[in-house]
């Protein structure tokens, strides 16, 4: 059978790679220089609260990509991940404070406390589909900002109500740590931030690594099954129950985790940080960039921390329009109406639809075995 | 696909190895009765009075319920789509009614209509272009986009109008000293216009769904989609009717309750839940349950309100009592009973 | 002779990347009942669903002399064909009297109250049952309204998706009587889609073989009926 060539699109790609050559080697490689070089200069030449927002947008990419999982991955429609994600954070940051814990050693815990509770809420998922279970959710991603300040039980206490709370004891570079990332005594912030960016980009990695290999394996392709044919699944042996229970607990932590490490790169965390609109941002991150992605997740984590940003200022610029850059609420909720129609699948599928148009790889034809 | 068929759902068959009382509807209302006991101490010691009050209270509550509800369950109905959108497109709606009562001095009756209508025209439009082109199996894009126009028209409505409390017009006289006694409570003039209104609107509601040709083929749509299209009916504005009939009488609704609230943009947010309560516990389907859903919820909730404080262990709950009642509501129902009191099982054919 | 009523060439259909049927050609005339038979998975219901534009369709369709291919249901249906569908596809939750007025949806006339009550009277047990919600009714008496229902329309061409499909065999035999006499009393053309070639061919004038997706056979039913390999495969002969 001839290789793709029959089904090839209108315009011709300009290069041709055999899957597993030299040459195609080296193309990868070029592409993960790309995107690996900016990640490891950037910190070095922007200035210090840039590194800082990125390193925080790192932190929202973990936890987009614990929402991925379950909405992308699975295709159950969580609106409320963004309260795991505020478990994670308060308890890192309860842990600190509280307990004297140390930051990396609260990963762990956060993860766990998640999962667990991930897997709590995955089972009233067991009986509840589609659009009721995004209600349900969406129940959770309001409900929880509200429990956060219950007086009672000394929550409210722990937690700062209102306020939120600050880290004491957040991340700090000891002496050898300094001079492995080369940054010089003199400009004590700066040499924070970019830890912290490295901190975060390290966790990110293991997560990333982690998530990859997950959706390699039997739980991943168990999660694929259920999002594409629910009854063909479990005809075909796969245990609904479990995975659906086990998806949540999974995303869960993973949001969590994010969550850990966004207060720990913020020095703090609040209730609006856990709420619904947070919910809507990252659940636009997450659309926008790449459902079912992992490379969308960063990018997600990107466009929530810099559209935040950057939005009041474009609201102000349009010219004769006087509009209070607090409405950037309708921007997200133009960008959420709009990507079902021009990019339904998000800006890396676009990208990889891209690349596809240009940079064909042949697969390897499997070689007979002489007997 | 029909759903109500007599075939073996897998709820059957998980039922199968269950008592046969034990069943969704028992579960339920014997939650409700669980609640009531609890509060049985504080209602006696509170006296009849209270009581009677907290009920005449909850009265005025469940018709404004009510009636969002209803948008709710007529958009459902038609297409098993869940509009989150469905709240602000009220809110909306009851800020075209104030610019043109208050701003305009237009008498407020016939704002409200106005109002009505013109958000009966956005809500067609929205369906025709933001909805229709999805399938209706196809839930994740209509979630973004009933979420995304739910913060666009918070936005807009912050835009023109500002985002400080302003009083809206009662559409009833609603001085203080405008009620009955009643037992020694107080049953505001309010609350009978409320209930009024709820009342014609059914009558009317039922009229145009038994009665017209319009009516019926929205039912036809409701019922079996692809066999109303083989009858001739016209889906899409069929629907189209749906959501506009749906949004008029949110904004209806929204404009019931303005006044008790003050106007602001995020005014409708704690009512569209509380109407979902309403209509999860009644049946998405079905607009008779989703009344009496929104009648049991007002209730529950005032008493829980009213009396849950003096219970112990209830106290820390305070300022969100009412969000949390909804809340706990939407789960038990959706755990046990999915399609509420009075709507129609679900069955999904293999 | 006037033009066929219906009339089909090299139709393709398509269930996104999957052909369903392929180069499909045949004709109804005035008056006739035409049967297309074919065992499960042939692609039967999936010819019906083609005419009336309910599946992604390349070739030509011709109603009445017309190309309809790429109208819209609601349109065909309104050109006078009516199509009961494979189980029925009554409205379960609307009373049996609802289901009879969307069968004459499209007509403007003021003859749909009587029509009613000569479609009760064809079938008593409809009229019995007239405020009962259609879906309490057993299957019999679904597919009586089912074909009531169509007939409300005064359509000039029914589509019968097998409706045999779930009946006992008592009830079968009724109901294809019933079709027989439908169509020489009131004379409308009859498509009727079948996997009981034994009862369909006693009723039909003509027919033709649906085999994987490609008509494979067509004849009288006569013709059909002594034919040896649809013997073989279809009357268990």
């Amino acid at each position: 059978m001839t290789s793709a060539a029959s089904t090839a699109s209108a315009a011709t790609p300009r290069l041709t790679f055999q899957a597993g050559s030299r040459q195609h080697r080296m193309f990868q490689l070029a592409g993960w220089a790309c995107f690996v070089i900016p990640m490891l200069v950037l910190p070095y030449v922007l200035p210090s609260f840039r590194v800082a927002q990125l390193a925080q947008a790192v932190g929202w990419g973990i936890a987009i990509l614990g929402m991925n999982m379950v909405i992308g991955w699975s295709g159950l429609i969580s609106l409320g991940h963004i309260a795991f994600t505020g478990l994670g954070a308060y308890t890192t940051t309860i842990l600190i404070n509280e307990s004297r814990f140390d930051m990396w050693m609260t990963l762990p815990v956060a993860f766990v406390v998640c999962f667990l509770f991930g897997a709590l809420v995955g089972l009233p998922a067991l009986k509840i589909r589609g659009l009721y279970l995004a209600l349900i959710t969406l129940a959770l991603a309001l409900t929880f900002p509200i429990l956060i300040k219950i007086e009672g039980g000394g929550i409210a206490r722990r937690t700062g109500g209102d306020n939120g709370r600050t880290i004491k004891e957040g991340l700090k570079p000891t002496g050898w740590m300094r001079s492995l990332l080369g940054i010089s005594g003199k400009d004590a912030s700066s040499q924070v931030a970019i830890y912290k960016y490295f901190c975060m980009l390290i966790i990110a990695g293991i997560c990333f690594l982690l998530v990859r290999n997950i959706m390699k394996s039997s739980p991943g392709r168990g999660m694929l099954a259920i999002r594409d044919n629910q009854i063909g699944a479990a005809v075909s042996g796969v245990p609904l129950n479990k995975h659906k229970v086990l998806t949540f607990a999974l995303s869960a932590a993973f949001a969590g985790i994010g969550g850990s490490m966004i207060a720990s790169s913020l020095g703090a965390i609040g209730p609006t940080l856990v709420g619904p609109e947070y919910a809507t941002l990252t659940l636009m991150g997450l659309v926008l960039c790449g459902v079912a992605t992992l490379h969308g997740c960063w990018l997600g984590g990107l466009a929530v921390v810099f559209l935040q940003d950057l939005a009041p200022r474009w609201i102000k610029a349009v010219p004769g329009v006087d509009i209070d850059p607090i409405f950037a609420g309708a921007l997200f909720g133009l960008i959420l109406v709009l990507v079902p129609f021009f990019m339904p699948r998000g800006i890396v599928q676009f990208a990889r639809w891209l690349k596809a148009r240009f940079v064909r790889v042949i697969p390897q034809i499997p070689r007979a075995s002489v007997v | 696909m029909t759903r109500f068929a007599p075939h073996i759902s897998e709820r059957d068959l998980d039922m199968a190895s269950r008592p046969k009382w034990l069943n969704g509807s028992t579960v339920l209302y014997a939650a409700m009765a669980v609640v009531l006991l609890i509060l049985l101490g504080p209602i006696f010691r509170g006296g009849s009075q209270l009581f009677l009050q907290r009920v005449f209270d909850s009265l005025n509550n469940g018709a404004v319920y009510a009636v969002t509800a209803i948008s709710l369950v007529l958009i459902f109905k038609a297409t098993t789509l869940i509009n989150f959108a469905q709240g602000n497109i009220a809110m909306f709606g009851a800020y075209v009614c104030y610019q043109l009562s208050v701003k305009m001095g237009w008498p407020v009756w016939p704002s409200i209509f106005v109002a009505m209508i013109v958000m009966a025209i956005v809500g067609a439009a929205i369906e025709r272009t933001l909805i229709r082109p999805f399938g209706p199996a196809d839930h994740l894009p209509v979630v973004l986009i009933t979420f995304g126009l739910a913060s666009i028209l918070l936005a807009l409505a912050g835009a023109i109008w500002g985002l400080e409390f302003l009083a809206f017009p009662s559409p009833f006289p609603a001085k203080p000293g405008d009620r009955f006694t009643i037992g020694g409570a107080f049953f505001r003039y309010e609350t009978v216009g409320t209930l009024l209104v709820l009342a014609v609107m059914l009558v009317v509601l039922f009229a145009i769904l038994g009665r017209t040709k319009m009516g019926l083929a929205f039912r036809a749509v409701s019922s079996n989609v692809e066999s109303a299209r083989l009858v001739g009916v016209h889906t899409g504005r069929t629907l189209q009717f749906g959501w506009a009939l749906a949004a008029a009488l949110s904004v209806l609704g929204a404009c019931l309750v303005a006044k008790q609230t003050n106007l602001e943009p995020s005014f409708m947010a704690k009512l569209t839940i509380f109407a979902f309560a309403a209509a999860v516990l009644g049946g998405l389907d079905s607009i008779g349950g989703s009344v009496i859903g929104a009648f049991i919820v007002a209730v529950v909730q005032s008493l829980v309100t009213g009396y849950g404080q003096q219970v112990a262990g209830f106290g820390w709950l305070k300022s969100n009592f009412a969000l949390v009642v909804a809340f706990a509501l939407i789960l038990v129902v959706l755990l046990f009973k999915p399609e509420g009191l009075y709507g129609t099982k679900r069955i999904e054919r293999v | 002779m006037s033009e066929p009523v219906l009339e089909v060439s090299d139709l393709g259909a398509s269930y996104g990347a999957i052909q369903v049927l392929r180069n499909i050609n045949f004709v109804v005339n005035a008056g006739e009942v035409v049967v297309i038979l074919g065992a499960n998975g042939a692609g039967k219901t999936t010819t019906l669903r083609s005419v009336c534009a309910m599946v992604a369709t390349s070739g030509s369709v011709r109603l009445f002399g017309e190309e309809v291919r790429t109208h819209d249901t609601a349109d065909i249906v309104r050109r006078g064909v009516a199509h009961v569908p494979q189980g029925r596809g009554t409205f379960p939750e609307l009373s049996v009297l609802d289901n009879l007025r969307l069968g004459a949806y499209v007509r403007k006339d003021k003859e749909i109250a009587s029509d009613i009550d000569q479609w009760t009277t064809v079938f008593p047990r409809l009229g019995e049952r007239k405020d009962q919600a259609a879906g309490s009714l057993s299957g019999g008496e679904q597919q009586m309204l089912a074909v009531a229902r169509a007939m409300m329309s005064r359509p000039k061409l029914l589509l019968l998706d097998e409706p045999s499909l779930g009946l006992a065999p008592l009830i079968i035999e009724d109901l294809f009587g019933r079709f027989a006499a439908l169509n020489k009393d009131t004379g409308t053309t009859m498509l009727v889609v079948e996997q009981n070639a034994e009862i369909a061919l006693d009723i039909a004038d003509r027919g033709y073989v649906l085999e994987a997706g490609q008509i494979v056979l067509e004849g009288t039913s006569n013709e059909l009926h002594s034919n040896d390999a649809v013997r073989a495969a279809y009357l268990g002969a």
